[in-house]
């Protein structure tokens, strides 16, 4: 395998070194190092392209720290598509077995083991009592991901029970989950990827499945891709389901959430999938919320850095804090999000600026009067 | 630099602003080479050092051992300039501003800012608009470039036609001197007669004549309001003779910009809705609603006796923003269709632009290269872009063939070789077509007086 094949060496030559990926990365917003960057990231991969640079820790470094969120695809003037050279870049070093990094290994393995990023095995059924009182076969498919049934089983009871009793049809997949695949896919790992797929798909097709629902932004990109291969099912974010239901009436509001509130956007659901107005209109057709907008929003929102959490925990910590504050100067007292993993990163900073956090889901659940109140860490 | 000296001046450097603002690790040095200069510059240094000042007495220090060490300094802003400027062809320290950034203060009666270099424009603009003023030169790259790197580039944009370039804005500069002296120029005032302007100086040295450290802008009140008219023309040549009555009747606009067909043709393949046509002409007012309404309508009328065959005038922000739109996309645009780009800065007499127009198009059809020319038409500035695939050589030889041949026409037309971009490595060596050797003599003389070890920015400029 070549380190980048012509097509992704055609893709970096487009790149003008013009720098304007410095105002929209949100990694370089907070490290402020031209290493950092996506152009410093290009310069390293030019530099091996052309025998310039070995590979180093510092460049593997470089290589892993970036969080593939997409902000300079986007702003890219020439439209270089740089998270589809850093993943292909990645794939390379992982087939020629030199990376990923240590702890993405065992992570790795812990999918190979468990099923479960995190190397919980977890019983779908202990989750909530509803998941026993579900058909083993349906057209619909709810799939928790590793984040939200290791840490956040709350929020997967929340919408059980919204689902529940909006008289949705769906099953679970009961004997367990099987990892999306993303975070493989993130790091390089295609052949795990191919694995997870495979799983995944017989666990869908031996349950009927037509539609397959996700909370994860991650799993929801994972299954999309997946269906789009197969065309076997659909994919759907919850955002997408909830926004049907409430419009369809099956889902009634009982209580008003009075809050001004703002909406991060994920970037696996903004900038991957463009679905930017759908969590937007989900939470205004919930009474009593304001919503304002933070300077950085949409196209341009920054990222939690959840993807680069391990091993740079640090990074992730002051990309989360760009965040928040953008939150506090837009006058929010609440940070809506769609994503289990950007819930998890913010709310471990938002509390130093007197904010809280709160998935799209809970906001849903506690106007239906499902759960007594927002949860906060 | 030997390991030797390098050892010395690492010890020092980080007793003076820690471990964590200085690196001499080859990933990071590495990212540093070169700025956003094309491929025809080609001279290609690893910097040693890399270090992150946070104000001016570090710099001084760190200057001071450098012109004691005998080390070049290359300061950088965001690195987005054309000409290599922020390039470190001779090794040595890069210094980074990216995290002196920080606005001190506002003065809003007396409309004036202070701020340090490395705060990027559109961010000073954001925080500006918030109390109603602007600072009225936008360069195009205003989203990445710092307040510094337009200053030591004298950079200007589509408002320069009536606000004139960063010079026009910079009341006074604290700047760190090759010798390691930190001087105030200029005043609080917004005019003063006293002494020699080393302020108008120092903007655009390219930082070769010293390192600013804290810049004193004027501001302005934003206008109350602006409007777009965009032109469609059958032909370039009454595109050009629209903007020479403009700019001599009493109109004040301020952004006079013009598209030729290829960028048109580009632009309309990238997805923006725009005419095919030859040529267009965008033409922006700013002022009170109803000075506006009555300048535009002198506007059209110009536009309509040169035979425009339509013309359009948004009112609305979104209407505006949408007009504009195929003006800020042609370099993706072009992207598209040829994936290098040569990005020339040529600015003639207003008057000859239509020579210009058709000098090159003759160098485009001599040569079989594409050439999309648009720019600041107003001011005479156009920025003829040159496409080739820096995969194949021939193409190479072809566009520098075509930079050559678009350098002595516009000498020729009584032009200068950079409107807005400045020299750096670029253009150091046809300084001498553009400018006598005497006068050349005395931009050498003042660089030995201020810089007589040559460590600022070396081997640019002169």
């Amino acid at each position: 395998m070549k380190l980048l094949d012509k097509k992704l060496q055609n893709e970096l030559i487009k790149c003008t070194h013009c720098g304007t990926c410095r105002t929209f990365c949100p990694v370089f917003l907070y490290m402020g190092k031209e290493s950092y960057n996506t152009r410093g990231r290009i310069f390293l991969l030019e530099g091996l392209l052309e025998n310039k640079l070995k590979i180093s820790e510092e460049v593997m470094d470089r290589i892993y720290s970036c969080s593939m969120c997409k902000a300079c695809d986007v702003a890219c003037p020439s439209s270089v598509k740089f998270t589809k050279i850093m993943k292909s870049f990645r794939s390379y070093l992982a087939d020629e077995n030199i990376r990923p990094l240590e702890d993405h290994y065992k992570m790795a393995n812990a999918i190979k083991s468990t099923g479960n990023v995190f190397g919980k095995r977890i019983e779908i059924t202990d989750i909530s009592p509803l998941v026993n009182k579900l058909p083993n076969e349906a057209p619909n498919l709810l799939y928790l991901g590793c984040v939200v049934s290791t840490f956040y089983p709350n929020l997967a009871k929340t919408m059980i029970k919204i689902l529940s009793e909006a008289n949705y049809q769906f099953t679970m997949m009961k004997d367990g989950e099987y990892c999306c695949s993303s975070f493989l896919d993130l790091v390089g790992l295609e052949r795990e990827v191919r694995k997870a797929h495979e799983i995944n798909l017989e666990k869908i097709k031996s349950r009927g499945v037509k539609n397959v629902t996700t909370i994860c932004p991650f799993c929801y990109g994972a299954f999309y891709e997946l269906s789009k291969e197969t065309k076997a099912f659909s994919t759907q974010h919850s955002t997408e389901l909830l926004l049907e239901l409430v419009n369809e009436g099956k889902i009634k509001f009982k209580r008003n959430f009075n809050a001004t509130v703002t909406y991060f956007d994920p970037c696996h659901l903004g900038r991957y999938h463009k679905l930017y107005d759908i969590p937007r209109n989900l939470i205004k057709a919930v009474p009593g919320v304001k919503l304002v907008e933070m300077e950085k929003n949409k196209e341009s929102s920054m990222c939690c850095g959840g993807t680069i959490r391990v091993p740079y925990f640090d990074i992730r910590s002051g990309m989360s804090e760009l965040i928040v504050k953008n939150a506090y100067y837009a006058g929010a007292k609440y940070i809506i999000t769609a994503c289990p993993s950007c819930y998890h990163n913010l709310n471990t900073i938002a509390f130093k600026y007197d904010l809280a956090v709160c998935n799209i889901e809970e906001l849903i659940g506690y106007s239906m009067g499902n759960i007594k109140e927002i949860s906060k860490i | 630099m030997d390991n030797k000296k390098l050892s010395l001046i690492e010890k020092k450097i980080k007793e003076i602003v820690g471990q964590e603002n200085f690196s001499k690790e080859i990933t990071e040095r590495f990212c540093y080479i070169r700025d956003a200069a094309p491929i025809d510059v080609t001279e290609e240094t690893i910097p040693d050092i890399i270090v992150w000042p946070r104000d001016s007495c570090q710099i001084s220090k760190i200057v001071m051992l450098a012109n004691k060490m005998l080390i070049p300094i290359v300061p950088r802003g965001a690195g987005s300039g054309e000409c290599g400027g922020a390039m470190p062809i001779e090794g040595g320290i890069v210094l980074d501003f990216t995290f002196m950034k920080s606005v001190l203060k506002i003065d809003d009666e007396n409309m004036m800012c202070l701020v340090e270099p490395g705060i990027v424009c559109a961010e000073l603009n954001a925080i500006l608009a918030k109390r109603g003023f602007f600072l009225p030169p936008v360069p195009a790259s205003s989203e990445m470039a710092t307040i510094g790197g337009c200053v030591a580039n004298n950079a200007a944009g589509y408002r320069t036609v009536k606000y004139g370039s960063f010079k026009n804005w910079i009341l006074g500069l604290e700047t760190v001197l090759p010798s390691g002296k930190v001087i105030w120029t200029g005043s609080k005032t917004r005019k003063t007669s006293s002494g020699y302007d080393l302020t108008r100086l120092l903007v655009g040295s390219e930082g070769t004549l010293g390192i600013f450290t804290k810049i004193r802008l004027r501001i302005h009140p934003l206008p109350e309001c602006r409007r777009l008219l965009i032109a469609y023309y059958n032909d370039i040549e009454n595109a050009c003779k629209t903007v020479i009555d403009l700019m001599s009747s009493n109109i004040l606009p301020s952004a006079v910009e013009i598209m030729d067909k290829l960028s048109i043709e580009a632009v309309i393949k990238y997805g923006i809705e725009l005419q095919k046509c030859e040529s267009i002409v965008i033409v922006e007012l700013d002022g009170t609603e109803n000075d506006v309404r009555q300048r535009m309508k002198v506007v059209k009328k110009i536009s309509v006796e040169h035979n425009a065959f339509n013309t359009h005038i948004g009112i609305s922000k979104e209407e505006i923003k949408d007009l504009w739109k195929g003006r800020k996309s042609i370099t993706p645009a072009l992207v598209a269709i040829k994936p290098n780009i040569i990005d020339e800065d040529i600015a003639v007499p207003v008057t000859q632009v239509v020579e210009l127009f058709k000098r090159i198009k003759g160098i485009s059809d001599e040569l079989g290269l594409s050439i999309a020319t648009y720019g600041h038409i107003g001011d005479g500035n156009l920025h003829p872009d040159i496409l080739f695939d820096k995969r194949r050589p021939e193409e190479v030889d072809k566009a520098i063939k075509a930079v050559e041949k678009l350098r002595e026409i516009v000498i020729e037309l009584g032009g200068t070789l950079t409107g807005e971009h400045g020299i750096g490595i670029r253009r150091m060596k046809v300084l001498k077509m553009e400018h006598q050797e005497e006068e050349i003599e005395v931009m050498r003389l003042i660089k030995n007086t201020l810089d007589p070890k040559n460590i600022m920015n070396p081997a640019k400029m002169i």
